[in-house]
């Protein structure tokens, strides 16, 4: 087991590059982490999910200057519990509309660096959150690695009426991600990334960070379209507790094949 | 120094001389008149026949002895003709060279120390996830001033220092600015603008604000692709309450009215900027003390600048509205869309070359 996880690291940077690399085999996430790459033009991306559990998402951005992703996201990625802890356990997502801005730059071969921001859209009382993050991101051969850190702001309702807030500063957590594309099979990525996500408790000692961790595939069946499939694991939940997803995903203008 | 006198008569003379001719039109060429088509079978314009034997008209005989006869071009007008004025119009309808680009008066939100062109309109509009809406309009006058009306997003007020600020808007304010070029008085001399903004007076909730600021900025390239701006702001304010008097800032001393601000653009690709920028808005607190009535308040910005085209441009970024706090919350992603017209400033300069 300890050679064999080298010896596929090995073999996978062995095999060459991917043949195809359009504006969805370099998209703005992974599967739930950002990357730091931007789209070599002009572009538009709209992605759709959707999970077992009847949860759903839409995703619309903008990639513009070579610079500068923005994007428009509703989905139920922040999530709240209460109680926290025990077999009662509950979480329930908290949809919310966020806005994105990502800058990226691209000042070595093969690589990028890119920072960005995620806040809520409007003024919601209730739970809102928002996100700073650092990202770079590196292609070797047809591996594609992610490797940054994010923070957190939210501010919502406790049991007791009160408002509870958590400040950027209270921790900062990693996130890393890969992606790889096997020569034999130029059109399909797999895809893995870890990150940590705010869960809103009732009180503030239960309002923190949980770890998210997500694997899955993604296969780009037209120039222009993927559709991912995809496991998410969160912290606390039980094996049986994973969430499938699946996701599509449309770009303007088409890759060139 | 009597001697001086004349001297200094004489240089000055030649240099208004030369400064008159140097802002004289350069000579226009006037071409000479085309001679009439000769017909294809070779039979002179003047109609006498063409020659028999197969020498060419202007052809050189074999003997070598040049003819009198003088090739069709170069005929010589006779004394008195009128000037082809047509060749004149030719002339005129050259297209004209490209403009350069120009300096826009503001980065994100801090003043740069650029003028717009005279007869530039400029307009910036935009849109944050606040659901805020801002627009400002101006117009460029004689290379030296510029004027506008404005309607920003920015002012916000809370009721009590331990509540929320909600966003006060729209917020008119008017700008006049002047200002000098960059390179105009000597070398490096950076742009400089001196700005005055007031606004209209806005009430809501029993409340009645008003702000002004009087700022001067600089802006200088520093190598090809950046450009720093600096600013200082002084700032005054209005709070009106129900029938009390006016609380004004400019009670509270100087050191709560003036703020430096400031900020960089980059040219990180051929065509978009990096612009990071660090301005101050003022915020009220109606039921504060009056001390701390209207405070200003520091604003990070950091975007791109995209140029679409020679008169569009299009801005997107994020703003922390109290940097001070770190407020990651009240975080605002922007987009902002620049057009430029330059068609007065076009007709001006056509007269002008008239």
């Amino acid at each position: 087991m300890r050679r064999t996880v080298p010896l596929l690291i090995v073999a996978a940077l062995a095999s060459g590059a991917a043949a195809d690399d359009g504006p969805l085999a370099r998209g703005p996430t992974v599967l739930t982490i950002p990357t730091a790459w931007t789209q070599p033009r002009t572009s538009l991306t709209a992605a759709l999910d959707g999970d077992h559990r009847g949860g759903s998402g839409a995703r619309i951005t903008l990639g513009y200057a070579r610079l500068v992703e923005i994007d428009l996201r509703g989905d139920g990625e922040l999530t709240e519990c209460d109680p926290c802890a025990g077999v009662d356990r509950a979480v329930a997502p908290v949809r919310q509309p966020t806005a994105g801005w990502k800058l990226a730059l691209s000042p070595w071969r093969d690589g990028a660096v890119a920072a960005g921001v995620r806040v809520p859209l409007g003024f919601r009382e209730r739970a809102r959150a928002s996100e700073a993050f650092v990202v770079v991101s590196q292609r070797l051969g047809p591996v594609r690695l992610h490797a940054g850190a994010s923070t957190w702001a939210s501010a919502h309702r406790g049991a007791d009426g009160a408002t509870i807030t958590r400040a950027p500063q209270a921790g900062v957590r990693p996130l890393v991600g890969l992606e790889w594309t096997p020569e034999i099979y130029p059109r399909t990525t797999i895809l893995a990334d870890l990150q940590w996500l705010p869960q809103l408790g009732p009180t503030a000692a239960e309002t923190a960070p949980r770890w998210a961790f997500a694997w899955g595939v993604r296969y780009r069946a037209l120039a222009w379209s993927a559709v991912e499939l995809g496991v998410r694991h969160r912290q606390d939940d039980e094996l049986g507790g994973a969430t499938v997803m699946v996701r599509l995903s449309a770009a303007w203008p088409r890759a060139a094949r | 120094m009597s001697m001086n006198v004349p001297k200094l008569l004489i240089a000055g003379a030649v240099a208004l001389t030369a400064g008159v001719a140097t802002a004289q039109p350069m000579p226009v060429p006037i071409p000479l008149p085309t001679p009439p088509p000769t017909p294809p079978d070779g039979t002179p314009p003047d109609g006498a026949p063409p020659p028999t034997d197969g020498t060419p008209a202007d052809a050189t005989p074999a003997d070598g002895t040049p003819t009198d006869a003088t090739p069709p071009g170069d005929a010589t007008p006779p004394l008195g003709s009128p000037p082809p004025i047509e060749s004149i119009t030719e002339v005129e309808a050259l297209p004209e060279p490209p403009r350069p680009p120009i300096d826009l008066p503001e980065l994100l939100l801090a003043p740069s120390g650029a003028m717009l062109p005279a007869g530039v309109i400029y307009s910036r509009s935009g849109v944050d996830t606040s659901g805020g809406l801002s627009s400002d309009m101006r117009f460029g006058l004689g290379d030296v001033a510029e004027f506008g009306v404005a309607v920003t997003d920015l002012i916000r007020g809370r009721e009590a220092s331990d509540q929320t600020p909600r966003r006060m808007a729209p917020f008119y304010t008017a700008t006049f600015r002047m200002g000098l070029a960059e390179h105009r008085l000597f070398r490096h001399q950076p742009a400089l603008a001196l700005g005055f903004r007031k606004s209209f007076e806005f009430e809501a909730d029993n409340h009645r604000s008003r702000i002004a600021e009087l700022h001067l900025a600089a802006s200088g390239h520093v190598g090809t692709r950046t450009t720093v701006h600096l600013n200082g702001s002084f700032w005054d304010a209005s709070v009106e309450t129900g029938d009390e008097g006016a609380v004004l800032l400019h009670d509270q001393g100087l050191s709560r009215q003036f703020r430096i601000g400031g900020g960089v653009a980059v040219r990180a690709v051929e065509d978009a900027d990096i612009l990071i920028d660090y301005a101050w808005i003022p915020e009220f607190c109606f039921t504060c003390t009056d001390a701390n009535r209207t405070r200003l308040r520091p604003i990070l910005s950091w975007g791109v600048r995209y140029d679409l085209a020679p008169w569009a441009q299009l801005q997107s970024g994020v703003r922390v509205p109290d940097i001070g706090d770190a407020n990651l919350l009240d975080a605002q992603i922007f987009g902002q869309l620049t057009l430029i017209n330059r068609s007065i400033e076009r007709v001006v300069d056509r007269r002008r070359r008239r």
